[in-house]
């Protein structure tokens, strides 16, 4: 529950630049741990948190106290009144907001200067009413790892190429993994918004929520264990790929298989995040910031006939460019022609085959920024 | 040079321009989208949580095919499953809301 200026009883908020919470009011400010919340005991398993509904649309809307008085994101009617107070469970820890939100506008502006491809329509999207800070939960994990892995390399051998294959099996004890705790949160995006600094977590206090959303832990522990295993196995593959002699080109994994052990009480923490969301085209973008590094993480919208455009130019200019060379070699071929010919061709499609693996990714990373689930998750949690 | 060989050597050289000239293209159009529209990407290296690093059990090179079932016959089971924890209050509490749902 929000706390009061001692001062004025106006609302407290707090601040991620002065790290301390001001009161709107009166100007006052207070560290949060100097802040005694007569409804609150940090010894209690639980504390409340404030849901409202809206009396025209009935959308329910969840706030902190500070920010009661808005109005509803579904049909923009002001008349949002509270509905009850919802009791959850105490996390562990969290990391304050650090980057305020004139940060992350900042920092998301920056990737909108001097970017050809992003439509300038976006650029202007990015305003206050279009960011929120929300805590996002999340599990801080020890634990023991296995994995053994099944791998495939291409080794030259004189002219020619062979394939090989590899055996590894290893084990490892993590500390401190953290793990997205909510299912709304895509892993991979999470997972892109690390790393998160534990230096600066501080115990749960009620009074940083004020003036952000948050939001708590949905799993199942066999959805952690599972998430874990996940996350483990893509830290540790990367190493055991690193381990296979240097010879070796293109190197796979072909079958893996892996076990992870979660150690006794795993840490339940709120990490901050600024979640900007706008629609473009109809459909919805979400773009995350780190709120403790300012990291941003998502993947923007691009002008197709912008990249048409730039792929025809490159295209034209690249053929003029081979067709003045081959037509100064045309009346003089020899070996160097043919070694140029055989370059570009292996080059081209070693090139291609990259290609298709980077845009594969980046299309997958645009359809987890258009997650309409993590938008509707956002929209919830209104200005 | 004869016709033919002539042919030849321009059709070579026409199907090397094309290729070379689409993959070169739409290389560097990726390139032009992963610098402005792809942002972040996960920089977390396994030796952030795991000071000790791996602890190799099996490390052979140049193995045949069938090694992996000799790996996996090795390694399939889990090593943890006779392990208990305890496990916190919140996601046993998350399952019990999912199975009441489901019902």
């Amino acid at each position: 529950m929000a706390v009061l200026c001692k001062n004025c009883a106006g609302k407290l908020i707090f601040n991620p630049a002065s790290q301390k919470l001001e009161c709107s009011t009166c100007g006052s400010s207070f560290r949060p741990e100097d802040v005694e919340d007569v409804y609150a005991s940090k010894s209690a398993k639980y504390y409340d948190t404030r849901v409202y509904v809206c009396s025209h649309c009935g959308a329910e809307v969840i706030t902190s106290d500070t920010e009661a008085s808005t109005f509803c994101v579904y049909c923009g009617n002001p008349a949002i009144v509270f509905s009850r107070i919802s009791r959850e469970y105490r996390p562990d820890g969290l990391i304050p907001f650090k980057i305020t939100k004139e940060q992350a506008i900042s920092n998301i502006t920056k990737k909108f200067l001097n970017n050809p491809i992003v439509p300038k329509e976006v650029a202007g999207k990015c305003r206050p009413e279009n960011i929120r800070g929300i805590y996002v939960p999340y599990w801080v994990i020890n634990a023991k790892f296995t994995e053994a892995d099944f791998l495939s390399g291409v080794v030259k051998r004189g002219k020619s190429s062979e394939t090989r294959y590899y055996s590894r099996a290893c084990e490892t004890q993590l500390r401190n993994v953290p793990i997205d705790g909510s299912r709304i949160l895509n892993d991979d995006t999470s997972l892109k918004l690390e790393p998160f600094y534990l230096e600066d977590s501080k115990d749960f206090d009620e009074d940083y929520l004020n003036g952000f959303y948050s939001n708590t832990s949905d799993l199942r522990f066999f959805d952690l264990r599972e998430s874990a295993a996940k996350r483990c196995h893509k830290l540790v593959s990367e190493e055991v790929i690193k381990s296979i002699p240097s010879n070796a080109r293109d190197v796979k994994i072909r079958d893996t298989i892996y076990w992870v052990d979660i150690e006794d009480d795993p840490i339940y923490m709120m990490m901050p995040v600024w979640f900007f969301t706008f629609k473009y085209k109809g459909k919805p973008y979400t773009i995350l910031v780190n709120g403790q590094t300012g990291k941003v993480v998502g993947t923007l919208p691009w002008q197709s006939k912008r990249i048409v455009a730039i792929a025809g130019s490159l295209f034209i200019a690249i053929t003029a460019l081979v067709s003045f060379l081959f037509m100064a070699w045309m009346h003089n071929i020899n070996n160097l022609f043919v070694f140029a010919v055989a370059i570009l061709i292996t080059g081209g499609m070693a090139i291609f085959t990259k290609v298709i693996t980077g845009l594969k990714k980046i299309y997958r990373n645009l359809r987890l920024t258009q997650s309409e689930g993590i938008f509707n998750f956002v929209k919830k949690r209104q200005v | 040079m004869h016709d033919a060989q002539f042919l030849q050597i321009v059709l070579v050289m026409g199907i090397t321009l094309l290729f070379t000239s689409v993959s070169y293209s739409i290389f560097i159009t990726y390139m032009i989208l992963k610098k402005f529209s792809d942002l972040g990407d996960s920089s977390c290296k396994l030796n952030e949580y795991a000071p000790k690093g791996l602890s190799y059990t099996r490390m052979v090179d140049n193995v045949p095919t069938n090694e992996k079932y000799f790996l996996l016959a090795d390694y399939g089971v889990d090593p943890y499953l006779d392990k208990k924890h305890s496990i916190p209050e919140v996601l046993l509490r998350n399952a019990e809301k999912d199975q009441e749902e489901e019902f």
